[in-house]
């Protein structure tokens, strides 16, 4: 991204962010590849009501109105499937919390913006699962030839739309001991969630400490794959911007400290404090010279702006979920060789999640993976091994050299 | 029997308005019925203020500077799109067209 259009396209989001309207706008020659970035990162709805009154060029105006009324179409679309399924749901005595998509809408001024894809639904209890299933498949829901990842089972329903039901709060991270904090944790979700009003809908959610640590690990999760876009860090934004009771911070804190992640916290917090306009709220989080404080203590120290930018460099570049920038496909958590055969012995566990099970089928399953991931090259344009590995190379040293993940 | 203003909420997002049936099953999902601006100001007016088919076309004719006789039938043709939609506005408890 150019830097001038950079610019604007904080600008633009910070003020739609703080619901704010700016107090001018870009020239025309820069809307081209503002208008690109915008589209990229799938927040060109956010801006809709920034400039919707405001003299726009008209090559602008068109996408964006267009961007806006499908985001308002499919928020509502997903927003009474989930509601008809929450209920399928608890009439069969299955306990589920909404993530992402509806949940996260509700933090923003109009949450037909904030543009989603799928429903996901986080099984507070995985021994009702099976139930789960049964109720999906009464429901005329299918569950979906290719599944991708562990920690959740992907469905359609009748009308086409993707539902995601999690039972756990992310995929594993090839971290051991992580991996068993973030199972201990999930299992200390309170079976009693509460319910918010999300454009009239009563839906349950999770408390509001494990609503923000599962942005967090969402975010994690995406990093640790190919990458995620600015829209998970509005996200971020609009959580923080707004009261959250003291107890709910600290046992964030606690949820965050627990596994180790305050560098990735701070990291995440730090760029949108610097680049989009986190400045938290006096019932809340609130920023007191270099650091996010609430009324119990330091939230995180921010780090320097030049430590942010090499991050914020990444997520500009891979746009939504890595996938503008050719040669994505993860990071690898540590150094040398050990590292990647790591890493590729975790790509195979989540490619194979049952027939993984039995270590004498893994040899087979090391092939498939290696010939999937050649496929997958080819089909997806991603580029040579070579390029590959050198993208991973560099964005695996940002988790060295800055987040430092899990320790 | 629940009030339409209860039944149906209405929404303001990207440059348009949304009537949503927040009664309705979700599967199959029954798509919210959109409105301009005129049709959310009769909504708000009769349905959720309670005023007369009468009453909403005077006070709209005092916002938009038209004779009251113009609305009225526009006001009247609205309602009975809606009742075509399956929004029953005998339910309301109101006069409807």
């Amino acid at each position: 991204m150019k830097d001038s259009t950079r610019l604007w396209f904080e600008k633009l989001l910070i003020c739609a962010l703080r619901e704010k309207q700016p107090d001018c706008l870009p020239d025309e020659s820069e809307w081209k590849d503002l208008l690109e970035a915008f589209q990229l990162h799938k927040v060109l709805p956010l801006v809709y009501d920034l400039l919707c009154d405001r003299e726009i060029p008209v090559w602008v105006a068109e996408p964006m109105e267009k961007a806006a009324r499908s985001a308002a179409a499919q928020t509502y679309h997903l927003l009474f499937t989930t509601k008809y399924l929450v209920s399928r749901l608890e009439q069969a005595g299955v306990s589920v919390a909404v993530l992402k998509g509806c949940s996260t809408a509700r933090y923003y001024p109009v949450p037909e913006m904030r543009k989603s894809g799928d429903v996901d639904l986080l099984l507070t209890d995985p021994a009702q699962l099976e139930t789960a299933r049964q109720v999906f498949s009464e429901t005329g829901l299918t569950v979906e030839n290719e599944q991708h990842g562990s920690h959740h089972e992907e469905w359609m329903t009748t009308e086409q739309i993707a539902v995601e039901l999690h039972t756990r709060m992310i995929e594993l991270v090839n971290q051991d001991e992580a991996d068993r904090c973030i199972l201990r944790q999930y299992q200390t979700i309170p079976s009693s969630l509460p319910r918010e009003k999300i454009l009239g809908v009563q839906l349950p959610v999770l408390p509001a400490a494990y609503d923000a640590y599962h942005l967090l690990l969402h975010m994690l999760q995406h990093f640790l794959g190919s990458g995620f876009g600015v829209r998970l860090l509005c996200d971020w934004v609009r959580f923080w911007n707004r009261p959250v009771d003291v107890t709910e911070i600290e046992t964030f804190l606690r949820l965050v400290k627990e596994c180790r992640l305050e560098g990735f916290l701070q990291m995440v917090t730090s760029v949108c404090v610097r680049f989009l306009g986190l400045t938290g709220c006096r019932d809340g989080i609130h920023l007191q010279e270099n650091a996010l404080i609430y009324d119990g203590g330091v939230f995180c120290e921010l780090l320097s702006e030049t430590s942010c930018n090499h991050f914020l460099t990444d997520v500009y570049s891979g746009g939504e979920f890595g996938y503008g920038e050719q040669g994505r496909m993860i990071v690898v958590q540590g150094r040398g060789f050990a590292a990647y055969v790591k890493e590729f012995h975790r790509q195979m566990k989540r490619n194979y999640s049952k027939a993984s099970r039995y270590p004498i089928l893994w040899p087979g399953l090391w092939i498939g993976t290696f010939v999937t991931f050649l496929c997958n090259n080819r089909k997806l344009n991603r580029g040579s091994v070579f390029s590959i590995l050198r993208k991973t190379k560099a964005r695996s040293s940002l988790l060295d050299d800055e987040l430092h993940l899990f320790r | 029997m629940m009030k339409l203003s209860e039944r149906y909420l209405l929404r303001q997002a990207a440059g348009a308005f949304w009537l949503l049936d927040l009664e309705q099953p979700g599967i199959p999902y029954r798509q919210p019925i959109e409105l301009n601006e005129v049709g959310a100001d009769i909504w708000r007016l009769h349905v959720c203020q309670g005023m007369s088919i009468e009453a909403t076309a005077q006070q709209m004719s005092e916002e938009y500077g038209v004779p009251a006789e113009v609305i009225h039938p526009d006001v009247q043709a609205f309602l009975r799109t809606l009742a075509g939609q399956g929004i029953d506005l005998a339910a309301n408890g109101g006069d409807d067209a």
